[in-house]
């Protein structure tokens, strides 16, 4: 769900980012050795590292299309939702956009007098802070109908699944703040990426198991 | 907030949440489970509306409520529930034993 405005903006963005990652490339002899600023001096990395970030937007971009193309119902309901996302999805453009020139800039030996290890964990914080604000009001969105009909739930389900995924993505958000700060930078993706995984299969889970029982709905 | 905090301060307002938890109810069922009238219990449904807690539904003459709490709004009812916020004091110990006389 997203509104035209934030659409265009995020793939400006993206634009900017991929053209940003080719620009630099382009400086190198060979884009598998970039040189990067860390603490411990100057590393060779894979280019192919600068477009990860906008490689994140576009899965974003995708995930959020292919929800926009999945659900149907009222106006009214379809923009309270376009309203809901539009925080997270300008903030998780952002945050790439910022991770995208702290790249750039470490790989032309900028250290903006910022540790990366810092930068990663505030990063992660700031994005599951805007996960757990976008988790807590879930259950308050107004029901939609789903185009597939095994995700169709009647509003009884579908309230029911709101507030089970409000849950589940707020206590998401708790656990990456929490990883963020105690794990080593190297195990927070892994850990946070099956977390990912068990959300999603208890969400597709509760919805399938919804289904199947009785609602209480006339 | 301070509609969230008004609505969850009373514990017949939180009792109705907490029934509507289970299952979506109309006016009729929720009445069942409380002893006052009619009118006290619309101006409950009225202040949860207003605090936009629940979400009402008309189905021909029958109203029917459905729970629309945020994780937060729904954390905080299990706290004002554990804490017993707008319950009546308890008696202290010695005038209960001397009612008990």
């Amino acid at each position: 769900m997203i509104d035209r405005k934030a659409l265009w903006i995020l793939i400006l963005l993206g634009l900017a980012m991929t053209a940003a990652a080719i620009w630099r490339l382009s400086l190198l002899p060979d884009w598998h050795h970039m040189p990067m600023l860390t603490p411990r001096g100057l590393v060779v990395k894979n280019g192919l590292v600068l477009f990860v970030p906008p490689l994140s937007l576009l899965f974003t971009l995708a995930v959020v299309l292919a929800a926009k193309w999945l659900v149907t119902g009222p106006d009214e309901a379809i923009q309270a939702r376009q309203r809901h996302s539009r925080l997270i999805l300008l903030g998780t453009g952002m945050l790439t956009a910022l991770a995208q020139t702290f790249i750039i800039g470490r790989s032309l030996g900028h250290s903006f007098g910022l540790n990366p290890e810092f930068f990663a964990r505030a990063v992660l914080i700031v994005s599951a802070i805007m996960l757990t604000a976008y988790g807590n009001s879930m259950p308050k969105l107004p029901r939609v109908s789903k185009r597939i009909a095994a995700f169709d739930l009647d509003p009884w389900q579908s309230a029911r699944s709101r507030r089970l995924a409000g849950r589940l993505t707020v206590a998401f958000g708790l656990f990456q703040i929490i990883a963020a700060v105690l794990l080593p930078v190297r195990a927070i993706t892994p850990v946070v990426l099956v977390l990912a995984l068990a959300y999603l299969g208890a969400i597709f889970s509760h919805v399938f198991w919804l289904k199947r029982e009785p609602s209480p709905l006339p | 907030m301070n509609l969230v905090f008004k609505a969850l301060s009373d514990p017949t307002r939180r009792q109705i949440l907490q029934l509507l938890r289970k299952k979506p109810m109309n006016a009729g069922e929720l009445a069942e489970h409380f002893p006052i009238a009619k009118s006290t219990l619309s101006a409950h449904f009225a202040i949860l509306r207003e605090a936009d807690l629940v979400e009402a539904s008309k189905s021909g003459t029958v109203i029917t409520y459905m729970l629309k709490a945020s994780v937060l709004e729904e954390a905080l009812l299990a706290f004002a529930e554990t804490v017993g916020i707008g319950m009546p004091k308890p008696m202290p110990l010695k005038k209960a034993m001397g009612r008990a006389k």
